[in-house]
This record gives structure tokens, C-alpha cells and sequence, in this order.
């Protein structure tokens, strides 16, 4: 009987289990964060290049812009999460990039809803 | 009760600002991050998150029209905090996550999950001290 080390593998199952294994790294745990506040930055971005109805109005309304803004953010961390391995190595690499991006696109996207508050 | 909610949100984030203190002191000291404390950050943050996206459609319809006549740079305040803790919110679900596992950690993961604790620790006081200035205001 096979033991573990010595069952045959498909071509396929390395990859698949990088995919796997990977989703509990550090590298993909932290793109997946850069990510969600990078896409929440450029959503809010949007939102003031293309303002919607007046405040009042929006107000008015059972609608929560804050609220779709906040899900698209989470779907994109998600697909990063998910789908982010072939951005492993430039995480790895950079790692910086991890905690100046989360930092920065986190305030600026505060600092632009300060100054356009188009929520 | 939506006041007793947002006095519990409010409780709830000075728990998850103590656990998050916690957490930045001890992530440098061990090189498998303790995780018990990580529990308890993640659980922290769980009723501060929940308590808040449950009580904010009140807060926007009740609270905010008034905010924007008598006090405007009150409530784009609050906005702001609303967006910096969804940031903070995504940085420590990972640390948290991460530090879970009972991995030893390398040491630049180790510098990174330290530097964004920081940050979550900014964000945490700021909103602290947003929501406390706002129930001042609206004498809750």
C-alpha cells in the first residue's frame, strides 16, 4: 500500500495545492488587504469625479451609498484573496509595498471623503 | 435601544483598542504569535464592526441631516472614521488571521503585522475619540 510520500501526483495537484496552502500565507492575507482599501480608495475617487444626487436626496432615501461602497471594497479583497497568486512573489519581495499602501490608501481615501463628502 | 446599542459599539471599541495594544506589544516578543491574544483581538472586533453597520442607517437618517446644519465639520469627521475603521477592519482581519495560525512568522511578516497593528491602534483611538465627541454633542 502507497504510503502518503509515495502516491503518484497528477501535473495538476502542485498547483493546486499552492493554490490552496496559499490562502493562509502572509503574502496573500496582505495583498488581499492592500487590495480592499486600494479599491475603496479608487471607488471613492469615482464617486467624486461622477457625484450623484444632493445630499438631502440621498438622505432621503433607504439607499446606503457607504454601505455598496464598503462590498465592492470587500468583493475585490475577496478576489485578491482568492485569485492573488501570481502575486506572491512581488509581495514577497516588496513587503513594503503592503504596509505603505494599506496606510496610505486608508487616509487618503478618508482625507478625499473630508474634502468631498459625496456620502 | 439604538441608544444602547451605540453605548455598546462604543464599549466594544475601547475593548478592541485595549486587545489591540495587546497585540502590538506582544507580536515583537514571540516568534509564534500568541493566540490567545489574537482570539481575543479578532473577537473584539466582531461586536465593534457588527454594532456599527447595524446602528449607522439610523445614525445617517436620525442623527446626520441634523449634523450637516449645526455642526457639518462634525459629521464629515464621522465619515472619515467611517472609512478609516474599513480600512483598519481589512489590515486586522490579516493580522489576526495570520497570527492564528501558530506559525512562526519571518521576521519581515513579523514587521509588517507590527507596523499595521500600529496603524489599527491610530485608527482605533481616533475613532474613540470621534464617536465620544459626537455623543457629546448629540448628548446621548
Amino acid at each position: 500500500m502507497a504510503t502518503v510520500a509515495e502516491r503518484p501526483t497528477s501535473p495538476q495537484q502542485p498547483a493546486r495545492r499552492k493554490w490552496m496552502t496559499g490562502l493562509l500565507s502572509p503574502e496573500r492575507l496582505f495583498f488581499a488587504a492592500l487590495v480592499g482599501s486600494l479599491v475603496s480608495f479608487v471607488v471613492h475617487l469615482q464617486g467624486v469625479l461622477n457625484p450623484g444626487p444632493p445630499q438631502s436626496t440621498v438622505l432621503a432615501t433607504k439607499t446606503i451609498p457607504f454601505f455598496n461602497h464598503m462590498l465592492v471594497s470587500f468583493y475585490a479583497a475577496v478576489l485578491a484573496w482568492v485569485g492573488g497568486a501570481r502575486f506572491d512573489d512581488f509581495v514577497r519581495k516588496h513587503p513594503q509595498v503592503i504596509v505603505w499602501g494599506i496606510i496610505v490608501s486608508t487616509i487618503a481615501t478618508g482625507v478625499q471623503q473630508w474634502f468631498f463628502p459625496n456620502y | 435601544m439604538t441608544r444602547t446599542l451605540v453605548l455598546l459599539h462604543g464599549m466594544a471599541a475601547a475593548l478592541a483598542l485595549a486587545s489591540a495594544i495587546h497585540m502590538y506589544f506582544m507580536l515583537p516578543k514571540r516568534r509564534i504569535p500568541p493566540r490567545g491574544v489574537a482570539l481575543g483581538f479578532l473577537l473584539t472586533m466582531v461586536p465593534l464592526y457588527v454594532l456599527g453597520w447595524w446602528t449607522y442607517p439610523e445614525f445617517r437618517t436620525e442623527i446626520r441631516f441634523d449634523l450637516l446644519t449645526s455642526a457639518p465639520w462634525l459629521a464629515n469627521i464621522f465619515d472619515v472614521k467611517e472609512f478609516l475603521s474599513w480600512g483598519a477592519l481589512m489590515a486586522g482581519l490579516a493580522v489576526g488571521v495570520l497570527s492564528m495560525q501558530r506559525k512562526r512568522l519571518d521576521e519581515v511578516w513579523r514587521r509588517v503585522s507590527v507596523s499595521l497593528m500600529g496603524f489599527i491602534i491610530f485608527v482605533l483611538a481616533f475613532n474613540t475619540v470621534v464617536g465620544i465627541l459626537l455623543a457629546n454633542h448629540k448628548m446621548l
